[in-house]
């Protein structure tokens, strides 16, 4: 009986989503971090490929969800990217290019299953003690947009992380 | 009881993970591996979930060559000391295991060179310099390789000596007190298990895929062919001469004459004259040990007065050992030929400790 309710809704899905036709295409770069020091002495961020990566690096991943022109709307849009193992998350980093109302960035300390802002997240160390949960605690990171993603439109969204 | 020992197996799990996950966070990832970012999306339309959408980027760890040179203890030398040592460490702080190539040179702000300059590596069976256990360093070999990935303590690191003979042990002169003479070690990063010297890939251009070398190590050190992020990287450590700074001086006052009053006395025949041997250890860093002094007097013009030896206030009588603290000072009175009496006074085997000042006296009469 479950198995074919199961089937049904999977049909179900792909009927509707051939039907519906949005397009949301997905991509994901990561660029090291360059700091150099221009000729006044000020510190220039540039980002290049992270073809050369060594621990201590920053790498910054920036995810593109599009949806093709002419498209319906996507709507509840969640971006989940998971911090890779070797990296740290460095704090604020998560970004959004804000578009309509906005977007919700939560993060999770145990690798997905449970969300929310990092200041309400908390960290029980293997002694039975307490703390609040910090930057290098995330594990996951996803933003919500609040808004519907129209056919032509791009969301951008970013962090930063450091190579352990 | 059950209970019990799971959870004390339990908490052992927890504390083993969280070590093995300090040291792996304090090396830095190992070059070569592939960290990957997968990010999902998922979506609605219309009101119906969309099949979840995925995308992943990797890239791999590039070779990150990165070492620490570094002064662990110097040595306060006296001369013509041999085999004096200075310590120092080589420590692989990049995320790839190297090899290394050591070398030292004398700094140019030195007041003297040692003489037969060696490398040993610590092979770790006792800790410190044993030159019969440790390993003669042989100039251009790989030093050994050091690996910062590996779980095992002391694999990234490796304790270097340089030993090295005092002038004018082995040729040149005495160095003088205080005098310093500093040995700059340097390390060359090889690539594993031999002696390639690990080049860096900053003039390359980038292939996918490939692990790059980078060097990372940072502001020079003080050997002088180490430059910035060049896979090398040096210290300094400073032997220095705490030697005896012995200065001896002699003087002669007539102490009586049997005729003029003190202070007044004659050189005349019959006259006593005391001799004054200073020896002056008061700027010395050490005990001025084994001292032998040695007086002839002149025979044909004077008699030794028997029994007449004082070394710093304490009599000694001819042929007799001194009891004073540090006072174990033997008077030998001999006659080294010419005419047949004793005309060579020798005061041996005691010590001037460090920062003192200490006069020997005797006396003789004019003939």
């Amino acid at each position: 009986m479950n198995a074919i309710k199961g089937l049904l809704v999977a049909v179900l899905v792909s009927l509707i989503s051939v039907s519906a036709l949005a397009e949301i295409t997905l991509s994901t770069v990561a660029e090291v971090e360059k700091v150099t020091v221009d000729e006044e002495g000020n510190a220039v961020v540039t980002y290049v490929p992270a073809d050369l990566v060594v621990p201590g690096d920053v790498v910054r991943y920036s995810i593109t969800a599009a949806n093709a022109a002419g498209e319906k709307p996507a709507d509840k849009v969640v971006v989940t990217n998971a911090v890779p193992a070797e990296m740290v998350y460095l704090a604020d980093s998560a970004q959004s290019s804000a578009l309509g109302a906005g977007t919700t960035i939560e993060f999770s300390i145990d690798g997905g299953t449970s969300w929310g802002a990092l200041a309400s997240l908390v960290v029980t160390e293997a002694d039975g003690s307490k703390r609040p949960a910090a930057a290098s605690d995330v594990n996951a990171i996803r933003w919500k947009l609040n808004f519907s993603l129209q056919g032509g439109d791009t969301a951008r969204v970013w962090y930063k992380a450091g190579l352990k | 009881m059950f209970v019990k020992n799971s959870n004390i197996a339990g908490l052992l799990a927890a504390f083993a993970l969280t070590v093995v996950g300090q040291a792996a966070w304090a090396v830095g990832t190992a070059s070569t591996t592939p960290v990957d970012n997968t990010v999902t999306v998922d979506y609605e339309v219309s009101s119906v979930a969309q099949s979840q959408l995925s995308d992943t980027v990797q890239f791999l760890v590039d070779n990150k060559v990165d070492l620490t040179v570094a002064q662990v203890s110097d040595d306060n030398v006296i001369p013509n000391q041999a085999n004096q040592v200075l310590t120092y460490s080589v420590t692989n702080t990049g995320n790839t295991e190297q090899g290394y190539l050591l070398s030292v040179e004398n700094d140019g702000a030195s007041d003297f060179a040692m003489n037969n300059v060696r490398i040993y590596i610590e092979d770790g069976t006792t800790p410190g310099f044993q030159s019969g256990e440790d390993t003669l360093y042989t100039g251009g070999t790989n030093a050994g390789d050091l690996d910062p990935n590996s779980v095992t303590p002391g694999d990234d690191t490796m304790t270097v000596y340089v030993v090295a003979d005092v002038p004018p042990n082995g040729g040149g002169t005495s160095p003088a007190d205080t005098e310093v003479s500093i040995y700059n070690l340097l390390a060359t990063t090889t690539v594993a298990g031999s002696t390639t010297v690990q080049l860096d890939n900053s003039a390359d251009a980038w292939a996918a895929g490939t692990v790059q070398v980078v060097y990372a190590e940072g502001t020079a050190g003080t050997n002088s062919s180490d430059a910035d992020n060049d896979g090398q990287d040096s210290a300094s450590a400073t032997y220095t001469v705490v030697s005896a700074a012995l200065t001896v001086t002699k003087s002669q006052a007539v102490i009586s004459d049997g005729f003029s009053p003190a202070g007044f006395e004659k050189a005349i025949p019959g006259a006593v004259v005391r001799y004054t041997i200073t020896l002056d250890n008061s700027t010395g860093g050490v005990a001025a040990s084994a001292m032998d002094v040695i007086d002839d007097i002149q025979e044909d013009e004077v008699t030794y007065n028997a029994d007449s030896v004082v070394v710093n206030g304490e009599a000694i009588d001819d042929g007799d050992t001194g009891t004073g603290t540090g006072l174990d000072a033997t008077v030998t009175i001999t006659d080294e030929g010419g005419a047949a009496e004793d005309d060579r006074v020798r005061v041996s085997g005691f010590i001037v400790p460090a920062g003192q000042s200490w006069d020997i006296t005797f006396d003789v009469t004019i003939d």
